[in-house]
């Protein structure tokens, strides 16, 4: 538990009660006008969304979707209290190109400090992954910079029942720590990197020793730079990213998937896209989230993996977002999603293209969602044809101290045979710590679930005795994480 | 000299052949793609580490058909394990309780061999590679041993021709040998005995086989093989044994060690130190007596194993029971990896018996051979990351070799008859090792097997035909893209070092 340990620390870090506000200064005009105006709307109560000169003072803007787990490196912040109606679907206009105001001398510490207490500890700012539209910081003017700190753990107690043999065991399936740079050289261009680690199991699961036993270990989760610009009056957003970057369609739809402490997305299991890759690529924002373009060129194998053959995995994913609803209690969105891969895996450069699309919906109340991924070729086989289809719901009965999920993943491992399908529901009920709207700063959620998983007579790794893979577990799991801004 | 116009045909047919052959073996088509990539996965660890030796173990695998089948492993187990696998073909036998005992991992026919049994000084033969062992269900292993029996018949087939015609029944003689056997355990129940020789006879070659080892084991051949007596002081002989072999395809060539004794480095020095200090405590009998380990001279071994060709395998000479030379003892230390992956079949389910994989092997082939005294030097440490099984170096014990059933039959010594005989005590074999083993909780393995297939013996037995009609044909398909894999790329399989 030597990585889980500096995580919990992390955690308990970001958890730790807001201290008292930063003394009173002379901020310039902008900065205290977002001091009032958050204050005022905490004041003035949640069902209320901000003015846009508000919000352009307390951080950028962006009317697009939810944000991701602290984890991913873009998005919003933005106020949900302060002004009247319930409900814009006008795209609000970004700090840059709300922020006139000529290039400060600099930042004095006082200023850094109160975007700091804002973004730490303002319940009325709600964190969003609207990259590249705009950083997940609440940056003020050029020359601001900011570096966020953020720790997820996933744990619990896992009682599994696989062909008939009962395994109790404590488990950790995720711990992660992370780090984001983010540098505004200009009023149109942000800048920065972002670096995660995590811990994973050495051995892996269909393996029996690992590194000394089956030690946890660290690695690179992701490691990437990234630039962010603007054009035409803040319409059309640009960004780019290289190097160890996060697989965008994982990204996109995680956005209206909100219980991955619990199970990952269909697509992600079965892995049919990996989570991380070496590469670059460049998403393209019009009206604020409106519509994305992802483009990605990357080595294909993964992030456990060098390349290992002249072929570049490129992929197109386009996001489309046809409802987009502001509420004082979050932005209501859903969204479209299509995606299409050529690519490659292993040295013999087996067929690795993938046709995918997805539903997705998130809320305040509920999120939802559904994906289709047609996969032609998976790893070594490239003649194999697979299909996952999945389905997720999850909603508060009684926010924030009840919740209910339902999972449902059908994977067809493979289309030329017959009954080759492998069935998983999962089900259960969830409560959290804190709201909703700290959800990205802090969240600690507890989880009580049952999941089956079923396989046809000629799926899993017996094809003729599904029996002998057919899987009850029962999950008790917790889900930690924070999101800490450090300057 | 034939006529050119008789020649026209000839060539004809061989163009054409060529052609279909060279459709079939495409480097580009599904299949050799899944291979190339399977083949560097699985041997991405010996390709990075030391790049001369994973190049000699891929150049070995084309050596012959048999050797190929030896290397690939790793592929059989995707093939039946992931769906869309060529031999992922359904079984009706295998039930929940069935589906995790202990299993050989990879047993084919040149893993069967001799050991003397300390306590009685008896020969006995059973399986003597348990690198790959692991939990699973019984019908892999099954699976795995009758099909080396069909591929060793076509690479037997190559040098005395007719023979894989004459021995198409001989996996149905193994499986029938299999299904009995574990029959009979299952009613006789109590201890499973081994298989002495004393028992026999057991068919000309593993007669002979056990000839043999008594002939070479009781000459301390291993001695005079790999040592040498200078000035009264017997020293490890250091160079080439036997020479090595010549591979060449296409415009690559190489030489494959064939045995050969090599110096070592000073990082292998401190590795061999450690674990001849820690390794007593994991013998099964009785502590060795003081001075018996004191080192009298270390090699590196190359050359051995198709499989575990690139491992480190060391020899070291120790001084044995007494100061006299006669009875100085060679022992191997080899470094053990993972166990065969099965895609998708959870090993860890049940949670990880063993601490490292030198645990493993060891106590898993005490526990399927049922003995702790055929190999009283058996034993395993770890140090510096690195995991090594120790085991006596006698030449009692002897492995099967195909190319001397190859040359036996060739020479017309043995017939389909003496292969169908191997082959069905082989099946027997694998039963009794099942039968002595656990499921990964510990349960006795023998009455899930046996409820596993009931009164549907026949039925297995017809399964396992069935599979091996199907499958065979494959693996031997495999092997000639394989070797139009290293025409092509080299005995790197174009895989590039970082």
């Amino acid at each position: 538990m030597t990585v889980a340990a500096p995580t919990l620390a992390a955690i308990a870090l970001l958890l730790a009660p807001p201290p008292a506000p930063p003394p009173a200064s002379a901020p310039s005009e902008p900065e205290a006008a977002a001091s009032d105006a958050e204050v005022e709307g905490q004041d003035a109560g949640q069902d209320k969304v901000a003015e846009t000169s508000d919000v352009a003072a307390a951080g950028d803007v962006a009317a697009a979707s939810d944000a991701t787990a602290p984890a991913d490196a873009g998005g919003a912040v933005e106020a949900t209290a302060g002004a009247s109606n319930d409900e814009d679907t006008e795209p609000r206009v970004p700090a840059a190109q709300a922020d006139q105001s000529p290039i400060s001398a600099g930042y004095s510490r006082q200023h850094w400090a109160e975007e700091r207490h804002t973004f730490n500890f303002k319940r009325d700012l709600f964190l969003r992954n609207t990259w590249p539209v705009a950083p997940i910081c609440n940056m003020g003017r050029p020359q601001d910079l900011c570096v966020t700190l953020d720790a997820e753990l996933f744990a619990g107690y896992r009682l599994r029942s696989i062909a008939g043999q009962r395994f109790g065991e404590f488990a950790l399936d995720r711990s992660e720590l992370g780090t984001n740079l983010w540098y505004r050289p200009s009023k149109w261009l942000d800048a920065g990197a972002t670096l995660r680690i995590e811990a994973i199991r050495s051995a892996g699961p269909q393996s029996l020793i690992g590194i000394d036993g089956d030690s946890l270990v660290i690695r690179l989760a992701q490691a990437y730079g990234h630039v962010a610009t603007r054009f035409g009056s803040g319409l059309v957003s640009i960004g780019v990213r290289g190097g160890l970057i996060p697989e965008r369609w994982i990204e996109q739809l995680e956005k209206g998937y909100d219980t991955r402490g619990i199970d990952l997305l269909p697509s992600d299991r079965n892995l049919l896209f990996e989570r991380a890759d070496l590469g670059a690529s460049i998403t393209a924002s019009v009206l604020e989230g409106l519509v994305d373009l992802d483009l990605q060129l990357t080595n294909g194998e993964g992030r456990a993996q060098e390349e290992l053959n002249r072929g570049k995995n490129t992929t197109a994913i386009l996001t489309v977002r046809p409802l987009r609803r502001r509420h004082a209690k979050g932005p209501i969105t859903l969204a479209l999603h299509g995606a299409y891969r050529d690519g490659s895996w292993g040295v013999g450069a087996a067929r690795a293209h993938r046709a995918a699309g997805a539903l997705t919906f998130a809320s305040p109340w509920a999120f939802a969602g559904a994906e289709l991924v047609q996969a032609f070729g998976v790893r070594e086989q490239g003649d194999r044809v697979s299909r996952s289809i999945g389905g997720w719901v999850s909603a508060y009965a009684w926010q924030p101290y009840i919740g209910l999920l339902a999972k449902y993943d059908h994977v067809r491992q493979d289309l030329r045979v017959a009954d080759s399908s492998v069935d998983i529901v999962t089900a259960g009920a969830f409560t959290d710590v804190f709201g909703y709207a700290w959800r990205r700063r802090r969240r600690v959620r507890l989880y009580a679930t049952y999941q089956h998983e079923g396989f046809g007579a000629s799926a899993g790794p017996i094809p003729g005795a599904p029996q002998a893979a057919d899987a009850h577990r029962f999950l008790l799991q917790l889900e930690a994480q924070g999101l800490f801004r450090a300057i | 000299m034939p006529s050119p116009h008789a020649l026209r045909p000839r060539l004809a047919r061989s163009l054409l052949l060529t052609a279909l052959v060279g459709l079939a073996c495409d480097p580009g088509d599904a299949r050799s793609q899944w291979l190339h990539t399977t083949i560097v996965l699985d041997n991405q660890i010996f390709l990075e580490a030391d790049p001369e030796l994973a190049a000699g173990k891929l150049a070995k695998m084309d050596l012959d058909r048999y050797a190929f089948f030896r290397g690939t492993v790793g592929c059989f187990a995707r093939d039946s394990a992931e769906a869309g696998g060529a031999a992922y073909r359904p079984t009706a036998f295998v039930t929940a309780d069935a589906a995790d005992v202990a299993l050989i991992g990879d047993p084919h026919l040149e893993n069967i061999g001799t050991f003397r049994r300390a306590s009685d000084d008896a020969l006995v033969v059973d399986f003597n590679d348990y690198d790959a062992t692991t939990y699973g269900p019984f019908h892999l292993d099954l699976r795995r041993l009758a099909l080396s029996v069909a591929i060793a018949a076509a690479a037997i087939d190559e040098v005395s021709p007719g023979f894989a015609d004459a021995v198409q029944d001989a996996p149905e003689a193994l499986a029938r040998g299999y299904v009995d056997e574990l029959a009979a355990l299952a009613q006789a129940g109590g201890t499973i005995p081994a298989l002495r020789a004393a028992d026999g006879p057991h068919g000309a070659i593993l007669d002979d086989l056990i000839e043999k080892a008594a002939e070479k084991g009781g000459a301390r051949e291993e001695l005079s093989d790999y040592t040498a007596i200078e000035g009264g002081r017997r020293e490890l002989r250091i160079g080439e044994i036997e020479p090595a072999l010549a591979w060449s395809a296409g415009p690559f060539e190489l030489a494959v060690a064939s045995d050969e004794v090599t110096p070592i480095g000073d990082d292998d020095g401190w590795l061999i130190d450690q674990v001849l200090a820690s390794y007593p405590a994991t013998l099964a009998g009785a502590p060795l007596p003081a001075g018996f380990l004191a080192v009298k001279g270390i090699g590196r071994r190359l050359g051995a194993g198709v499989a575990s060709y690139p491992v480190r395998r060391y020899y070291v000479l120790v001084e044995g029971p007494s100061a006299a030379i006669d009875d100085d003892v060679l022992l191997e230390l080899k470094q053990v990896f993972d166990p065969v992956i099965v895609p998708d079949l959870e090993q860890a389910a049940g949670g990880r018996p063993y601490a490292d994989n030198g645990e493993r092997v060891v106590a898993m082939q005490r526990m399927l051979q049922g003995a702790l005294d055929l190999d009283p030097l058996l034993g395993h440490a770890n140090a510096g990351g690195i995991t090594m099984r120790v085991r006596d170096r006698t030449k009692y014990q002897r492995g099967l070799g195909v190319d001397r059933i190859a040359e036996k039959s060739a020479e017309g010594k043995w017939d389909a008859d003496d292969y169908r005989e191997l082959a069905a005590t082989a099946g027997r074999l694998l039963a009794r090792a099942h039968a002595r083993g656990r499921r990964r909780g510990g349960e006795p393995s023998l009455p899930a097997i046996a409820a596993a297939i009931g009164e549907r013996g026949d039925a297995l037995v017809r399964e396992t035909v069935d599979f091996v009609a199907d499958y065979a044909p494959v693996v031997l398909g495999d092997a000639d893209r394989f070797g139009a894999l290293l025409e092509g790329y080299g005995p790197s399989l174009g895989y590039l070092r970082r």
